[in-house]
């Protein structure tokens, strides 16, 4: 960088093994989880890991929109990703249908399908959108977050809540990274059933060097997972027991903690 | 209660998805909100956690404050309320708020009642013409049901692509509540085919649902 007083910074991170943004190497970012923002639909919910923030709204069970598309004994679920044009530092308009869109939304369909009971709601439509706000690395796992909360408070029944972190880097291994760190190091995102220890999502684009190194990496990504289910929900409990004290009042919690894995 | 010590946590807490709540028994079993796996009972939404009493069982349920995901499946067969939206000469499109045994809806769905199913002008219960397509004592849909009635119906099929296909032939279906057109007051079913306004007294034809004692 040209700023010499950051140049000097970076240093100083250096000397005390800290990252560009003064985390450790196992540190994941402060989170933030808001529940019940937008009112019109079943469940929504506003996940902040960082400066990344990611905004998702269920809507349904509904009878599906075409019923071509309707399954007899389950639930289709869709999922729409979509960016505002002012997530990133340009401000630029990505128009809908862009490719990396449509494969983050299959993976958030999977890795959610995974977790939801679909059997429960045949023949019906569960469609959620997903709108990054803010963008500093990590979107797809905060796209994942935020569409796990915003289920859990629609009131479908799943299985265990989806946690998803990423983890990247060789050596050390990083936890949650940004987009700085995105661009440098590997990067596995990986989402998980904390309570069943289960994977159902895991996604890496670049090589890694070994085998050991996938170990490694996949094994702390799941710890970061861990992380984020404890916050995640500590500030489920806390909006159900909000919002069962209110009736039908609008009960928005803000849970923010920062965890060391 | 006995069964409160089998619960790893205490009834009226608020539990999450994926909270193990107990052990699976002959009398403890899951109910709504709840799942088994492998002898245990999980939660599977987030909500309070509460044990109903069903004769020898007690089923373990977790309740979510807001009951929005819940759909009411609409089966063929099923008796269905309705609110007229619009009508043309043969057809009237409803849509369905409520099912008789699932209860209200989150989201409405379309439905039609074709003039054919509308039912007969002549109160007979046996006839020998099946041939309702030409069937001269069918109703005209205007006179049967208005825009903004509330109609109880059966569904007929699952219908096509857009909506489901809904009956009024049977006696005790037709419609439920109406106003009138002058005065917009509630009117009373006089008979099978008429309702009255009970502030003028002015009759309106329908085809009224056979009331509920």
């Amino acid at each position: 960088m040209s700023q010499p007083w950051l140049r000097n910074r970076n240093h100083l991170f250096a000397l005390c093994n800290l990252r560009t943004d003064g985390r450790k190497a196992s540190e994941i970012r402060r989170m933030r989880f808001q529940m019940g923002v937008v009112e019109q639909v079943a469940g929504s919910a506003l996940v902040e890991m960082g400066l990344t923030a990611v905004l998702a709204t269920v809507t349904g069970p509904t009878e599906c929109l075409r019923r071509a598309d309707e399954l007899p004994d389950r639930a289709v679920l869709q999922v729409h990703f979509a960016a505002a044009p002012f997530c990133t530092a340009d401000r630029k308009h990505v128009p809908t249908n862009d490719r990396r869109f449509l494969e983050a939304a299959r993976l958030v369909q999977r890795a959610l399908e995974a977790s939801i009971f679909l059997h429960l709601y045949p023949r019906s439509l569960i469609q959620i959108h997903i709108t990054i706000l803010s963008e500093d690395g990590g979107r797809l796992c905060a796209a994942i977050n935020a569409a796990s909360c915003a289920v859990v408070h629609a009131g479908l029944a799943v299985k265990d809540i989806v946690c998803a972190c990423a983890a990247g880097g060789v050596d050390p291994v990083l936890i949650d990274l940004n987009r700085r760190e995105e661009i440098d190091n590997i990067n596995m995102a990986c989402a998980m059933l904390p309570q069943r220890g289960t994977i159902v999502l895991s996604q890496c684009e670049a090589r890694l060097p070994s085998v050991e190194a996938l170990d490694r990496v996949l094994e702390t990504a799941m710890d970061g997972c861990r992380a984020v289910f404890a916050v995640m929900e500590a500030a489920i409990r806390e909006n159900a027991a909000l919002q069962w004290s209110s009736k039908r009042g609008k009960a928005i919690v803000a849970l923010s903690e920062t965890n060391v894995v | 209660m006995n069964n409160n010590s089998r619960l790893r946590y205490e009834i009226d807490s608020f539990v999450v998805p994926g909270d193990r709540l107990g052990s699976f028994f002959k009398t403890t079993v899951p109910g709504p909100g709840t799942s088994a796996r492998k002898g245990h009972l999980y939660a599977s939404t987030a909500g309070r956690l509460s044990i109903q009493q069903q004769e020898e069982q007690s089923l373990i349920t977790v309740t979510p404050p807001h009951d929005f995901a819940s759909r009411r499946v609409i089966t063929v067969g099923q008796i269905v309320l309705a609110k007229v939206d619009r009508v043309s000469w043969t057809q009237a499109h409803v849509s369905i708020f409520a099912t008789e045994t699932g209860g209200t809806l989150q989201y409405p769905a379309e439905a039609i009642v074709r003039r054919e199913d509308i039912g007969s002008t002549v109160p007979v219960t046996h006839t020998t013409n099946t041939n309702t397509a030409n069937n001269k004592t069918s109703w005209q849909v205007i006179e049967a049901v208005r825009p903004g009635d509330w109609i109880v119906a059966r569904v007929l099929s699952l219908g096509d692509t857009q909506r489901y296909m809904l009956t009024l032939a049977e006696p005790q279906l037709g419609v439920w509540y109406a106003l009138s057109a002058k005065g917009g007051t509630v009117m009373q079913p006089k008979s099978w085919n008429t309702m009255v306004c009970p502030k003028t007294g002015v009759e309106e034809s329908r085809k009224c649902a056979k009331p509920r004692c």
